[in-house]
């Protein structure tokens, strides 16, 4: 009976403590750090992601397609490709992908659940949370993370998984087991920027 | 801060069985193997007469017409060991992907693939969020599970679909090929499906699934 109550947030708190939190122990997997890294491949992905970043946004295709640019790139790499091989899906990936285009408004820290699911405000919510970032979490994305997917009384890690478009954001916080750097959570797996 | 972004543009109403504990109930049946329910799925008759054609289009209606067989499945799943289960999540994954697709066919399904590639996401999550959001996180999985394999028609899970002549002599390296050089290697999810498949062996927890 407990393994089931323990699911539920308010009962959990009155079952016992070792069920009150079930959780999954696993070790962390390897972190890829290419922030630094001086050879031409990490230094190819990296510059390749930025440049996703700044020239393509998130969703397009009348807002219904995702920008799979990270995921392609950040697979391929995992699985040893060459600088040649990034640059080729760079390319492709970039025939189909779009420019950012202005929100019809920004978010700010007082209204930003109120604009959730409305994929217009993608831009607002890139530039909300870098500000968050820059300005009061001293480029700390973990802290970031921590306020914004598990605080608060429906955190948002209960939807990152399936989503509207039911193009998860598979590799959503695939990175949090990464460290640093701006947009490191966008990116797919254990790659570090 | 992109994924964010994206997390927060695609919000939708799905949050609302992880939030709202009243949609974690009692199943009139339950199994601790993700398999055996996706089976169990793949014959109960009701799934076979939800849409006319397979596909994302069928999600919406799966939800407000037919939420409740989803949670009777949602909910069928005891997770009283829940890193073997988890496990066992995995495999599941792996199995709904490559063992979907009759021989002499490349049917592989663009959702039925976010079933493997959101189940490694998992993976990597695990070990870096507070405990409290691991079982949630893992029951959020199996949500999307249950949903894609539903739309896409609930299609026959056979072992036997692998052929041993078609993969005798192979190793991951042919893999790794086919994904960088093969005629596919620009294909997003192609590689990031078949780069999930070649570190679910090196960076999950058992070996014995490659």
């Amino acid at each position: 009976m407990a393994s089931i109550l323990s699911y539920l947030p308010v009962v959990s708190r009155f079952v016992g403590n070792n069920e009150q939190f079930r959780s999954i122990d696993l070790p962390p997997v390897e972190v890829h750090n290419v922030e630094t890294a001086p050879e031409k491949r990490p230094r190819t992905l990296k510059h390749l992601l930025r440049a996703n970043h700044v020239n393509h946004s998130i969703l397009f295709h009348n807002l219904q397609y995702h920008n799979h640019m990270p995921h392609a790139l950040c697979s391929a790499y995992l699985l040893g490709a060459s600088d040649t091989q990034l640059h080729k899906i760079y390319d492709v990936e970039s025939e189909e992908l779009e420019p950012w285009k202005p929100s019809p408004a920004e978010v700010t820290k007082g209204d930003w659940r109120d604009f959730l699911g409305d994929k217009r405000y993608q831009r607002a919510y890139v530039d909300f949370f870098e500000d968050a970032l820059a300005m009061r979490h001293s480029y700390d994305w973990k802290k970031v993370v921590e306020e914004y997917v598990f605080g608060g009384k429906e955190p948002l890690v209960n939807s990152i998984l399936i989503c509207g478009r039911m193009f998860p954001p598979s590799t959503n916080g695939l990175s949090i087991s990464t460290d640093i750097h701006s947009w490191a959570p966008y990116y797919p797996s254990r790659i570090c920027l | 801060m992109e994924a964010l972004a994206m997390a927060t543009t695609q919000y939708s109403f799905h949050h609302k069985y992880l939030d709202d504990p009243s949609y974690t109930k009692p199943s009139p049946f339950k199994s601790s193997s993700p398999q055996e329910l996706l089976e169990r799925m793949a014959h109960d008759g009701r799934f076979n007469r939800l849409f006319e054609t397979p596909g994302y289009h069928n999600l919406r209606l799966l939800f407000e017409e037919h939420e409740d067989i989803v949670l009777e499945y949602w909910n069928a799943w005891s997770l009283d060991d829940p890193k073997k289960q988890f496990q066992e999540s995995q495999e599941a994954a792996v199995s709904l992907l490559v063992n979907t697709v009759p021989p002499g066919t490349h049917s592989y399904n663009f959702y039925v693939v976010h079933v493997l590639t959101t189940s490694h996401a998992v993976r990597i999550l695990l070990p870096v969020i507070p405990d409290k959001f691991h079982v949630s996180l893992v029951r959020q999985w199996w949500l999307f599970a249950i949903a894609v394999y539903a739309i896409v028609q609930c299609p026959k899970i056979d072992p036997d679909y692998i052929r041993p002549g078609d993969v005798a002599g192979k190793q991951w390296d042919y893999v790794i090929d086919k994904a960088l050089n093969g005629a596919y290697s620009a294909d997003a999810h192609f590689i990031k499906g078949l780069n999930t498949l070649v570190v679910i062996t090196e960076v999950e927890f058992w070996t014995d699934i490659s």
